[in-house]
């Protein structure tokens, strides 16, 4: 007798506009996970307008994450989570395919939609460039700025234009070191991933007077903050009746609107540029400023552009921490109010929003290590990157 | 010459077995499918309307859930709370293949919030368990060689951290 199959008394398989609602509704490293469910949600998953789609869906309720790493081994961490929690921490791979053999340094220069600009092996040259999702593992190459050799890079930033549907990249340098010195002509250059390529932009009106700020850090090349489809920087009026006063200068990554791409936005009256950041911190570009040899303070610019609406969030303590810096590496802000820094040697520390105090004693889940190369906040998410014509990858 | 509003007119649906249920027309709006039908028609519906795709021990759900809701929202304050908890008792009182089964009335009948609802509900039952338990959760057949699915894990390893144990 021919063997009879046994049937599922099972009622049909929920149709894939539900599918799709439900998957909308999952964080992506769920989603993630649940491409090796079958073949069919791989598919679904893997498809770039459901990326978009759940992106824009989460928009208010990002998962955001901090990327370090510590001897070329990158960490994701959930900062939002409590320390004890074990799962909270994940090791990610680096892009080995894409990273030669022998990186000697690496830098995060800017984050943006979930993906990180990733500098490799030298800081001033700026040649040597990924952009990276770490959730998805996906990365480009970004192939060299066709400039000068001895350039010397002091600003770079990363991030989205809206209108064109493409991210790009900054750089603001000098030719040489002589022509640092000479004050001579700096050159703004922009990469789109859609366009692959460099070019130079004429930013006319813009008289050259914004330095750098602290010449002593010359050697570092300071990351912009992307915000409302600008990117910041802090800066330093070199001359006119301004010359030694701090200033935010906002650069337009959208380059077919009228009027100027580089614009001022106003920093409060009593900024002192000594020991001062520039960031983003829940939405409103911020500063991190070191206003006593013990006190840390972030305070926000909660009307963008109104010079009145900068406020203060939070004022930390430094004297608790057993640190041989003085000061974080790195700070951020979680979506509770609380404020997370990471200090070298030491770990990651909370302080609560409300009087600054220390909420969680420090945690080092790597022991005593030193040197955290890097750190960055993220965002996690599905999304890839616009091809340009021609570009398979 | 009644004078009877349009809000307390009655539907008649009828189910897959042949139940009969009686539904305000008020209630009715929220089922679209329904509602489409009687627009469809000369507004003067008497017969009951025969839904095919809907058994008995769904209809009965969603017209609960419905009539509960709207109880709610022409209420006064506190209706939030008590919404929220008879939601998760709602969810609750479910097993997974009644949920499923709720699903796909929800979706043919075109009930928008319950179905976001049903649909957060099972995002929520899934969001941390293991691939394994969800293939079983929705009857799905595992088309992956071992190959394909080692490679495939390999390149998304982090999103395997902390998993629920099934």
């Amino acid at each position: 007798m021919k063997p009879v199959k046994a049937v599922k008394t099972e009622m049909k398989e929920l149709p894939q506009e539900v599918m799709v609602e439900i998957f909308l509704r999952l964080p992506v490293k769920s989603l993630l996970r649940f491409k090796c469910v079958c073949k069919h949600w791989l598919s679904l998953i893997s498809d770039p307008n459901f990326a978009k789609h759940h992106f824009q869906r989460s928009s208010l309720n990002l998962t955001h994450k901090i990327l370090y790493t510590l001897h070329f081994v990158a960490w994701s961490w959930d900062f939002n989570a409590p320390f004890v929690d074990h799962s909270a921490l994940s090791r990610i791979q680096l892009p080995l395919a894409f990273v030669p053999a022998n990186i000697n340094w690496m830098r995060m220069v800017g984050s943006c939609r979930g993906f990180l600009l990733v500098a490799l092996n030298d800081n001033i040259l700026l040649n040597d460039l990924i952009i990276w999702n770490p959730s998805t593992g996906s990365c480009k190459r970004v192939p060299q700025p066709p400039t000068w050799d001895n350039k010397f890079a002091f600003l770079c930033g990363f991030g989205y234009d809206v209108s064109t549907d493409d991210y790009i990249i900054v750089q603001v340098s000098y030719k040489n070191w002589e022509a640092y010195l000479d004050d001579e002509v700096i050159i703004f250059e922009t990469f789109s991933v859609k366009s692959n390529s460099w070019k130079i932009v004429d930013v006319h009106g813009l008289n050259c007077t914004y330095i750098n700020l602290r010449n002593d850090d010359v050697d570092t090349p300071r990351v912009g903050s992307f915000l409302n489809g600008y990117i910041h920087w802090l800066a330093w009026c070199k001359d006119g009746e301004r010359a030694n006063q701090g200033a935010i200068i906002a650069f337009d990554l959208n380059e077919n609107k009228n009027g100027l791409r580089l614009h001022e936005v106003p920093l409060p009256d009593d900024f002192i540029h000594e020991y001062s950041d520039l960031g983003v911190f829940g939405g409103w570009l911020g500063l991190i400023e070191m206003n006593a040899p013990d006190q840390l303070n972030i305070r926000v610019m909660k009307e963008y552009g109104v010079k009145s609406s900068w406020v203060n969030l939070i004022t930390v303590s430094l004297l608790n921490i057993p640190s041989d810096f003085i000061s974080p590496m790195f700070m951020f802000l979680c979506k509770d109010g609380e404020v997370v820094g990471v200090y070298d040697g030491v770990g990651f520390v909370k302080y609560s929003d409300r009087g600054g105090e220390l909420l969680e004693p420090p945690n080092n889940p790597h022991g005593r290590s030193r040197f955290y190369s890097t750190a960055s906040v993220y965002t996690e998410t599905l999304l890839s990157l616009p091809s340009n014509h021609g570009d398979q990858g | 010459m009644s004078g009877i509003s349009d809000t307390e007119r009655m539907i008649t649906l009828k189910t897959v077995e042949g139940t009969l249920f009686d539904v305000k027309s008020s209630i009715a709006k929220d089922l679209k499918t329904v509602q489409a039908f009687i627009d469809d028609s000369d507004d003067d519906v008497t017969s009951p309307i025969p839904l095919p795709n809907v058994f008995t021990r769904e209809l009965s759900r969603i017209l609960d859930y419905l009539n509960n809701h709207h109880r709610f929202r022409s209420g006064i304050e506190k209706a939030d709370e008590e919404m929220a908890r008879y939601d998760a008792e709602f969810a609750k009182s479910m097993s997974h293949e009644e949920l499923k089964a709720l699903i796909l009335a929800a979706n043919y009948l075109n009930v928008k919030d319950l179905l976001e609802f049903l649909n957060q509900t099972v995002a929520d039952v899934i969001q941390n368990k293991s691939v394994e338990f969800v293939r079983n959760f929705f009857g799905i057949e595992n088309d992956y060689t071992p190959e394909e699915e080692e490679k495939l894990r390999n390149e998304n390893e982090w999103a395997f951290n902390g998993v629920e144990q099934d």
